[in-house]
């Protein structure tokens, strides 16, 4: 594990093969890589060693995609092992999951949705991430997923169902402000008051992302509608309001963050990715010295 | 009939397009069918109906990108190198 080069917070990017040039040659500028966990699942001693050598580099978190941890059904045994491996062999900093379920009655959803809110399924997500931690040896950081639909039956708003099982677990939380944004907008919040709603205390570390409008479908041809919701889309870029409610964050927070940029596609030259690395630290650095101000001034 | 909970209906309606038509036009008769509880079957009287069709838009498109044969990590980083070679000839 390498150290921080950076002082209090640190800002990085999501490791993808298309970037890896890119990366390379922008090192000094990273202060930590995040690499999708799931995608190295399969992946034997030898095709994991050049990964390992980028972690003596950079530090590193892994990050899964597909266990399903706020699922109330079990999540197999098997698909902790193999995160429990690859957090073995490459040692990260840390490593993360969502609270989303992705598969249910042996349907497999194909990527995380917004399970039902109750009492019963916050149960169910404390008994997933408790055996988890248990087999990996280290806790899940717990992400916020964006969602195209208000999860029926739900009898907890977002930010107080994710409160009961992060606080309940003791993890920390990674807070997605994109999807915080996104969700927001398309259900009629504002996003700096959901942002505040949430349990700041726990976040460790942060994704930003961007994404497009995309057209409500009409119900009926009675009923047409002239709406739009946001989808997470992480092929854009990170929009200003964003940037803003990592500043907000950075204000409200006294611990370290880790900043991470998602960009999953339709990459642009890395020197755009790395002026959306330095708005992030632009942002931290607005946050932290509000803060600073306001102490000062009491 | 056996009860099946909220979150299997739910990825049913996410994933099978005839199931969610069958829902989206009765969704009384159709949960209940399903073998959902009168509290399960009651939330969704309310649900949001465009959420649900773009959810399951969103789901189709991602299950028909996980279904495309990946590149190879060589082939990623020699198609990160080209692209990125394409923008500096374009500046």
């Amino acid at each position: 594990m390498v150290k921080s080069k950076t002082g209090l917070d640190r800002v990085g990017i999501g490791w993808r093969g298309e970037l890896a040039a890119g990366i390379f040659t922008h090192l000094d500028q990273i202060d930590l890589l995040e690499i999708i966990a799931d995608a190295y699942f399969k992946s034997d001693a030898r095709a994991l060693r050049p990964l390992q050598t980028l972690a003596a580099q950079v530090p590193i978190t892994l990050h899964g995609v597909s266990m399903g941890l706020a699922g109330s059904e079990a999540v197999e045994l098997w698909r902790m092992d193999n995160m429990a491996r690859l957090v073995n062999t490459l040692q990260p900093e840390s490593w993360s999951e969502h609270l989303a379920f992705v598969r249910a009655g042996g349907i497999e959803i194909g990527h995380l949705a917004a399970p039902p809110r109750t009492d019963l399924n916050i149960c169910a997500a404390i008994a997933n991430i408790e055996r988890v931690s248990e087999i990996v040896g280290q806790r899940p950081l717990m992400e916020n997923i964006a969602t195209l639909i208000d999860p029926p039956g739900s009898r907890w708003d977002e930010p107080g169902w994710t409160a009961q099982i992060v606080n309940a677990c003791g993890e920390g939380l990674l807070l997605d402000l994109h999807n915080l944004y996104d969700n927001a907008l398309n259900f009629g919040d504002k996003p700096e008051k959901l942002l505040m709603r949430f349990p700041l205390h726990r976040v460790r570390e942060v994704h930003l992302s961007g994404g497009k409008w995309i057209d409500e479908p009409s119900i009926s041809k009675e009923q047409p509608s002239t709406r739009q919701r946001l989808l997470d889309d992480h092929v854009h870029d990170v929009p200003g309001d964003v940037f803003g409610l990592l500043e907000l964050l950075a204000q409200h927070v006294a611990q370290p963050l880790d900043v991470i940029i998602e960009r999953d596609g339709l990459y642009p030259d890395f020197d755009h990715l790395v002026t959306q690395m330095d708005a992030a630290r632009t942002a931290l650095a607005r946050g932290r010295a509000s803060t600073a101000m306001m102490k000062a001034a009491a | 009939m056996s009860r099946i909970t909220l979150e299997v209906y739910l990825a049913r309606l996410y994933t099978d397009a005839v199931a969610r038509e069958t829902f989206l036009s009765d969704a009384e008769t159709a949960a209940r069918a399903a073998g959902l509880s009168e509290e399960d079957i009651d939330s969704l009287r309310t649900i949001d109906r465009a959420g649900l069709r773009m959810a399951a838009d969103s789901y189709a498109s991602k299950r028909a990108h996980h279904r495309r044969p990946k590149p190879s990590f060589g082939e990623r980083l020699l198609d990160g190198a080209r692209a990125a070679l394409k923008l500096r000839q374009g500046q």
